[in-house]
This record gives C-alpha cells, sequence and structure tokens, in this order.
C-alpha cells in the first residue's frame, strides 16, 4: 500500500485544476456546476465573542474555501456521484426486491426533448464495470484519506 | 509537502479513475436522475419500516396491478391519477390500517395549491377515490399521514429548501411525521431544524451509511407503531 500523502495548499490547486479540466472534457457539467456553487457558498465560520466585543452582531461569517478545502469539496461530489448514487441503486434493488427499474414521466406534461433529462433506467445509476471503479477509488483514497471520503459502508 | 513523484502518482491514480468507462457515464449521469434515484430510496426505506412494523407491503403498479416489472418511478412529480405509465406505489397494511406510500406526487394544501411531496403516505380509501375519480389526493383531514422532502446534494447545503419545505407542511393538515431527508450531514441544516415544530431532519441518510437509515427507519417504525 502506498504512503499517504500531505497535500500543501498549491499542490492541492494543482490537483484540483487537472481534475476539474478533466471533469470538463467528460462533459461531467453539473458535476462541476456543484463544486462551482460550492466554492461560491464558501465556509461559514463562527467568530470568538472576544473579536466582535460588545457590539451586538452576528456571529457567523463567511470565507472562500481554500484550495485543500475546495479539493475535499470536489471529492465529496465525486463519491456521491461514484460511489453513492450505485450504492442507492442497490439499496433500492435489495428493499424493493426488484431488479428492474426505471424512471418515466407523464408524457402529456413534458417535450419530447426534454425526455433524455427526465427518464433513466437502474443500469444507469449501477453501469457495467463499477467494481473497477470502486477500486480505482480505494487506489486514489489510499494516497491521500484525509481528503477523499471512504468508499465503503461504515460499520459503527 | 508531497514529491514530484508522489503528485505524479496520484494525478495518474486519479485519471484512471475518471477515465474508467463506468465512472464516464455516472459522472455524466444528470441530477434530476441522482435526486429521484435519492427519492425512491428514501421510499424504499419507509417500506421497509412498514415491515419492522410488523406490516405487510405490495409493490403495485398502476395498471399492471400487483409485482410490476419493471417498477416504474415518476422522473418528475405528477398526479396519483395519471395511467400514463405503470406508476409504482406500495400498498401497505399494518393491523387494522391501510394505506400507501407513494414517490413524487401532487397533494392539494389547505390553500387549494397543489404541492409535489417527494415521499408521502396516504390514506389507502382516499387514494383509491382520487384514482377512481382522477382527482387530486388532500393534504389535510388526516389523508396524508407522513411526508417527506427528499434531497440529494451535489453542492454544500445551503438552508433554501428547509425554508421552503417549512412553508409547504404549513398548507398541509396535521402530520404524524414530516421529516426532511438529505444525503450530506449539514450543521445549517441541523442547527435550521433545531427549533421545535420543525420538521425532523434526517441529514447524511445513505447506504454507506448503515446507522442513518437505521435511524431513519427506527423513527417511521416506531410512528407507524404509535399510530397503528
Amino acid at each position: 500500500m502506498p504512503d499517504a500523502m500531505n497535500l500543501l495548499s498549491d499542490e492541492a490547486g494543482t490537483i484540483l485544476g487537472s481534475l476539474l479540466e478533466h471533469l470538463s472534457r467528460h462533459e461531467a457539467r453539473e458535476v462541476i456546476d456543484g463544486i462551482d456553487e460550492s466554492r461560491r457558498l464558501g465556509i461559514e465560520e463562527r467568530m470568538g465573542k472576544e473579536e466582535v466585543g460588545s457590539r451586538n452582531v452576528g456571529l457567523v461569517r463567511r470565507r472562500p474555501p481554500t484550495d485543500l478545502e475546495m479539493l475535499r469539496m470536489a471529492f465529496e461530489r465525486l463519491h456521491q456521484r461514484l460511489i453513492v448514487v450505485p450504492a442507492l441503486a442497490r439499496s433500492l434493488q435489495r428493499y424493493l426486491g426488484a431488479r428492474e427499474m426505471v424512471w418515466r414521466v407523464d408524457r402529456e406534461f413534458v417535450l419530447e426533448d426534454r425526455l433524455p433529462a427526465l427518464e433513466a433506467k437502474i443500469d444507469d445509476l449501477l453501469p457495467d464495470g463499477i467494481e473497477n471503479v470502486l477500486m480505482a477509488y480505494e487506489q486514489v483514497r489510499e494516497l491521500i484519506p484525509d481528503i477523499v471520503p471512504p468508499g465503503k459502508a461504515e460499520r459503527a | 509537502m508531497a514529491t514530484a513523484q508522489e503528485l505524479a502518482t496520484l494525478r495518474a491514480a486519479i485519471m484512471t479513475l475518471l477515465s474508467l468507462p463506468a465512472a464516464g457515464r455516472l459522472l455524466r449521469l444528470n441530477s434530476n436522475t441522482c435526486e429521484r434515484a435519492y427519492e425512491a430510496y428514501v421510499f424504499s426505506l419507509c417500506c421497509e419500516a412498514v415491515r419492522w412494523a410488523g406490516g405487510t407491503v405490495q409493490l403495485m403498479g398502476i395498471q399492471s396491478g400487483r409485482s410490476p416489472r419493471p417498477v416504474v418511478f415518476r422522473g418528475a412529480p405528477g398526479s396519483m391519477a395519471s395511467r400514463d405509465q405503470d406508476f409504482a406505489y406500495a400498498r401497505c397494511s399494518l393491523r387494522q390500517k391501510r394505506f400507501e406510500l407513494h414517490v413524487d406526487v401532487e397533494y392539494q394544501g389547505s390553500s387549494g395549491a397543489l404541492h409535489e411531496i417527494d415521499v408521502s403516505m396516504c390514506d389507502e380509501t382516499h387514494a383509491a377515490a382520487v384514482r377512481g375519480t382522477r382527482s387530486t389526493p388532500k393534504a389535510t383531514g388526516n389523508k396524508l399521514q407522513m411526508v417527506f422532502e427528499c434531497k440529494f446534494y451535489e453542492s454544500t447545503p445551503g438552508v433554501n429548501l428547509g425554508r421552503t419545505f417549512v412553508g409547504l407542511i404549513s398548507d398541509c393538515g396535521t402530520l404524524r411525521l414530516k421529516g426532511f431527508v438529505a444525503n450530506v450531514r449539514s450543521d445549517k441544516l441541523a442547527q435550521y431544524f433545531s427549533k421545535s415544530s420543525r420538521p425532523q431532519p434526517f441529514l447524511g441518510l445513505n447506504p454507506l451509511d448503515p446507522a442513518s437509515e437505521e435511524r431513519f427507519v427506527r423513527n417511521v417504525e416506531q410512528e407507524l407503531r404509535r399510530w397503528a
């Protein structure tokens, strides 16, 4: 197993840049939008009373995320897409005791060109080769475990 | 600080991951699909809660009846009575109670406005009357027992949706359980829902956290036992 590494902020920035470039090349538009939205929302932090003295003001403020925090957020988004979404599909099949599931819309209310955005099947969430994704994800996590969320179920 | 070699190894590992065809498909999924899958997952946990409480669950298709194949969920909110597709719901019984679980159907609130409810538990007789008349279920008069707003966050959670949900339930009758369910934890949302009379938050509910699933199912189960 390779040693875990500690990234400095500028190193995290470089990795984040190449990650976003790759996502962009692969047209993962909504994943990138989620990452951008997280950047826009920033980090909320509580201020100490000593910082404001006796003034009657709110004690929560927002600051921009650091590159390390942004890289962590980006991997949180990847975790949701690559690990949680397939796990949702498996849970659905298990709890409902059914393998075939689809999402369809009432066609009277939807324009034909909107259908691809609204209709899906369970294989879209659980594509062939998903085991390879989990393995490759774990390899990344071994390198930066402080940044990449766990890929397997956490047992208490 | 990482060495140049370590950084190159990391970059290569990330590119290997993202270049896998299955990863590409997941990354290109539209967020609506993830949202709907999450709602269906919460619906499946509600079915599990009925079983834990000692009840029975029968999956139904509005056209095909028992055990539909495939199971058809709504890709967008719609009418409970729609027969345009073989939309699925769960017919449940628990002691003397008969009720149904639905995903993504519209209810009429006390103001007369229609509300889209992600996962709902509705009285069976009322739901049958709605299907029979192609009308809309009411969110008042004990017809609607439980509602869940489900959110699959793909960015940092804000409180906007929580606020919208609080507004929605204020237009419903007395509910046995009103839950705000999200795939990620959020201190901000937890704080927002900490005020009394606000919906119960189930934050960080996902299949990778079995404790979160158990907490959710137990809560629904206990509420069902108190009711039935």
